[in-house]
């Protein structure tokens, strides 16, 4: 590519030289020869002076020699110029200087020429005397003489002087043949240098010419060489510059190609990416649904068994069960945590909370394990230590239960203790620093490096020996990050570990703490007058909240999915909704929707509390915007249960109607009377007028020609027949809130199944068809109404 | 994969017919758009017509969701729809409707997916359906 520029640049360039030299010698060739200007203007100026000696000789006219000096005058300028423009060629400079010779020798000879014309006047006035005085004498020869005359005329001796004169005369005449004989000589001399300078001017001339000829000839034979030359540059420019510019296309080409093969692997693995990261949430989202599921409800009825009053084997053996399932629960969320931890997305709490009940929970979560391996447990807090701090105790315990499990695990026979105290900082800001001392088998120092890493124990007996994920110092590692803290790890093999913990925290007030948690919520009243409905795929979980709901005495039902849910809910008379999200069929999002949008119940009127697994909490803002009030994480226990049913229900619970065809004008035109309600058309509709006119159009036609066989029929004693188009009828009209109809047309068709009476039938139809009037009349006024004019 | 659905409407009654089917159409129209897939419609007020292309083949291996009512006229109902349908695609999605509760219960070992009472909320419900199952086949 590089050299492609170059030899196009090159052979550019020397297109371009040629180019120019075949434009300047152009430039030069059409420009006029100065040379040869000048030595035609001193050609003409000569032969101007001649002419004008020309003219003077005949004329006289002394006015006649003005263009003659004038030119004579500036003819040295102009020779001189003619010189300076030869001064390169020496043989143009020899021959002007030849000329310059020449016209000095004209002019010389132009002045003889006008002296001697100006002495042949002389001679001439001479001559006239000379004329006079012999014409004088031949007067006085032949006159006869007066005496006066006689007396006074001049005498022989004056006759004597006149033919002295008169021979002086013809002397003077002689001499003037003589001068005129110079003069012709002049002439011809003159002629002859005239001639001659012509001669040298034209030779002059036609040097030049041929010089200038043989030059444009060169000139012409250099440009038709460097023409040819610029052609074969210009064809070799234009071929390197076409293979160029297919180079540079293909090279385009090319890279927009691998551009675009980029692309698409980038867009692909982007796609791929989205698709793994869709699929890990998508698997954690299972995982969690599928794998929570039935530990919450081995949890949750653990539990309920573990209040029930059994024998001690049976109360050993739920223990096991309960503390299996809360470790197996603990690893799910540790998994559950590790994941949402590595996406960034684990928010921290901010709430009141006291340091040393969360120390306290941890103790007595791990005091029983402790014992077990002879080991001493212990916690202090300083004494400086605030009471209340504001942060996140969730996950401050996971990081202290994860570290004392840890500490707890490896220790036999040893202590575990773990400290808490505070470092002072500006204003309410503190440094809570946690020390966990143990005196375990400890980790080989080369191996403290990788201690934080993922699914990574000091050693792989460490795992088969002791379990684990090796996921719990990871996570302690990242929620210390999370919260802006360091943790310091120092271990020994069989020397125990110190690990020190430092999180920025703020002092908190005891009036904003929670309330204990563990001390129980009594069930008000309220509760109790609840229409529960319970919507979970899920039988064991229906199950749990049945146990828990009879327990308390709220009324309450199950449906299996959601559109059960919605015949359920349609049907009325529910007060609060627990809805799962995942169903088959329509999910509890879109039940909700339907719920909030199209039977139109209101959160006030019905709640809507959604079951979900906790690790999909970031999807709260989608619930909400489907009508959602509130939601209960799965695993949950009776306490949470209460205190969301709590949140929701307020101080008052009403039960709302359900048919909402009330007489009122909704303000959209919708006709809405006790006969018809046209809002669920219209809703349908979605203000399409043509296909309300339409469907109207169809029901009155096809009702009205439906009661007509209905009669028809009826006529024939066809009953069945009358109970399908009964039948068949109804739904239409219940669509149209036609609610008186669709009951007549119900009872013409229940009168008909239970072999009713003909005449009650036939009066039952009059009485159809006379409402079905009433009606079509109110649909045909609606229709006048909206229908184009 | 087959980006394609078919939606059988079986239902006697023109009035309603054409409710439901004007529902699932503009239903079908948004989520062509959202899913970049095809909504096929096809509504039949004779069931023998709904028979015959069943029978017919022409509804090829496209996923079927088909609203059924239970009395369709001609000696025929909707449970015997029901059984060709999923006879012919097994994971055809069929849902039978009827006013009449006793339907439900009567059918209640019926091969149908779900049962809808033919009220108010029936069209909205049936549409609500349609875009459940489209978007769970599309997400």
């Amino acid at each position: 590519m590089f050299l492609a520029v170059i030899l196009l640049s090159a052979t550019g360039y020397l297109s371009y030289l040629n180019l120019s030299s075949i434009v300047s010698s152009i430039r030069v060739d059409i420009s006029p020869d100065l040379r040869l200007l000048s030595i035609r203007e001193i050609s003409m100026d000569l032969e101007k002076a001649e002419n004008s000696i020309r003219i003077y000789s005949v004329t006289n006219n002394t006015g006649d020699l003005q263009p003659f000096y004038k030119i004579i005058s500036n003819i040295d300028d102009k020779v001189n110029r003619l010189r300076a423009e030869c001064i390169n060629d020496s043989v143009l400079l020899e021959q002007t200087d030849t000329i310059s010779t020449l016209i000095e020798e004209n002019i010389f000879i132009w002045n003889e020429l006008l002296l001697l014309n100006k002495n042949q006047q002389v001679m001439q006035s001479l001559k006239q005397i000379s004329e006079k005085l012999n014409t004088a004498s031949e007067l006085d020869q032949k006159q006869e003489k007066g005496i006066l005359k006689r007396v006074f005329s001049r005498s022989e001796k004056s006759l004597l002087n006149e033919e002295e004169i008169i021979s002086d005369l013809n002397q003077i005449e002689k001499q003037d043949k003589i001068l005129k004989q110079n003069m012709i000589l002049r002439e011809s001399q003159l002629a002859a240098t005239g001639s001659e300078i012509k001669e040298q001017f034209y030779d002059l001339i036609t040097k030049m010419e041929v010089a200038v000829s043989e030059s444009i000839a060169r000139k012409a034979d250099d440009a038709s060489r460097l023409a040819r030359k610029t052609f074969r540059w210009l064809a070799m420019f234009t071929l390197t510059g076409t293979l160029l510019a297919l180079l540079v296309i293909f090279i385009i080409i090319r890279y927009v190609r691998r551009t675009n093969s980029y692309q698409v692997a980038l867009e692909n693995s982007k796609n791929e990416a989205e698709k793994l990261a869709r699929t890990k949430e998508q698997f954690m989202a299972n995982m969690s649904h599928e794998i929570r599921t039935p530990v919450t409800a081995i949890s949750g009825f653990t539990e309920q068994l573990l209040q029930e009053p059994c024998d001690e084997k049976t109360l050993r053996s739920l223990k096991v069960i309960k503390s299996t399932s809360d470790h197996l629960e603990r690893i799910i969320n540790d998994i559950l945590d590790f994941s949402k931890l590595q996406d960034g997305k684990m928010p921290l709490e901010k709430v009141h909370f006291s340091i040393t009940r969360v120390l306290e929970e941890v103790y007595a979560m791990f005091e029983a394990q402790a014992a077990k391996n002879n080991t001493h447990l212990s916690f202090s807090t300083e004494e400086n230590i605030p009471q209340i701090l504001i942060g996140d105790p969730y996950r401050l315990k996971q990081i202290i239960i994860n570290l004392v499990s840890n500490s707890i695990k490896f220790t036999r026979e040893g202590t575990v203790s773990f400290a808490a105290s505070v470092v002072r900082k500006e204003g309410q800001e503190v440094d809570l620093v946690m020390k966990f001392t143990d005196s375990g088998i400890g980790i080989d120092e080369s191996k403290l490096d990788f201690i934080f890493e993922d699914f990574t124990q000091a050693e792989m007996s460490t795992t088969r020996r002791y379990g684990g994920t090796g996921l719990g110092l990871s996570i302690v590692k990242k929620l210390v990050d999370l919260h802006n803290g360091s943790i310091d790890f120092k271990s020994r093999k069989n020397q125990g570990t110190v690990i020190t913990c430092i999180l920025p925290c703020r002092i908190g007030d005891i009036e904003q703490l929670k309330p204990d948690s563990e001390s129980p919520l009594p069930i008000p009243e309220r509760i109790r007058d609840l229409n529960i409905l319970v919507v979970d795929d899920e039988e064991y979980n229906r199950m749990l909240f049945s146990t828990i709901l009879d327990r308390w005495g709220v009324r309450h039902d199950e449906a299996a999915n959601g559109m059960e849910a919605l015949e359920m809910v349609r049907n009325g008379g529910y007060n609060l909704l627990f809805m799962d999200i995942r169903m088959p069929g329509i999910d509890g999002i879109k039940a909700t929707e339907f719920i909030r949008g199209e039977l139109k119940i209101t959160a006030s009127e019905m709640p809507v509390i959604c079951i979900t697994a906790a690790s999909l909490n970031e999807d709260w803002h989608v619930y909400e915007k489907a009508g959602m009030n509130a939601f209960i994480p799965k695993p949950f226990t009776e306490k949470m249960l209460l205190t969301t049913i709590l949140s929701v229900t307020g101080d008052e619970v009403f039960i709302a109607p359900f048919d909402k065809a009330d007489e009122e004008d909704n303000g959209t035109g919708e006709a809405v009377s006790a006969k018809i309600n046209l809002q669920n058309l219209y809703h349908l509709a979605g203000g399409d007028e043509d296909f309300v006119l339409q469907m109207l159009r169809t029901f009155i036609g096809t009702t009205a020609t439906g009661l007509a066989e209905m009669k028809a029929a009826l006529q024939e004693g066809e009953i069945g027949k009358v109970a399908d188009i009964a039948h068949k009828l109804m739904p239409p009209c219940r669509h149209l809130g036609a609610v008186n109809l669709s009951l007549l047309l119900r009872d013409i068709e229940k009168n008909c199944t239970g072999n009713g009476n003909e005449y009650h039938l036939e009066e039952l139809i009059d009485k159809t068809a006379g409402e079905y009037n009433e009606v079509s009349a109110l649909l045909n006024e609606h229709i006048e109404k909206i229908k184009p004019v | 994969m087959n980006n394609s659905v078919i939606v059988l409407v079986v239902e006697d009654n023109e009035y309603y017919n054409s409710l439901l089917s004007r529902t699932l159409q503009k239903s079908g129209d948004n989520l062509q758009l959202k899913h970049d897939c095809m909504v096929k419609i096809h509504s039949f007020t004779d069931a023998n017509e709904c028979i015959n292309m069943i029978r017919s083949g022409e509804l090829g291996n496209s996923d079927i969701i088909a609203f059924v009512d239970y009395y369709i006229g001609n000696g025929i109902t909707g449970g015997h729809i029901v059984r060709l349908l999923k006879n012919h695609n097994a994971g055809s999605q069929v849902l039978l409707m009827s006013q009449s509760k006793a339907i439900a219960e009567k059918e209640k070992s019926g091969q149908h997916d779900f049962f809808i009472l033919k009220d108010g909320f029936a069209p909205a419900i049936c549409r609500l359906y349609l875009e459940q199952f489209i978007d769970n086949k599309f997400s």
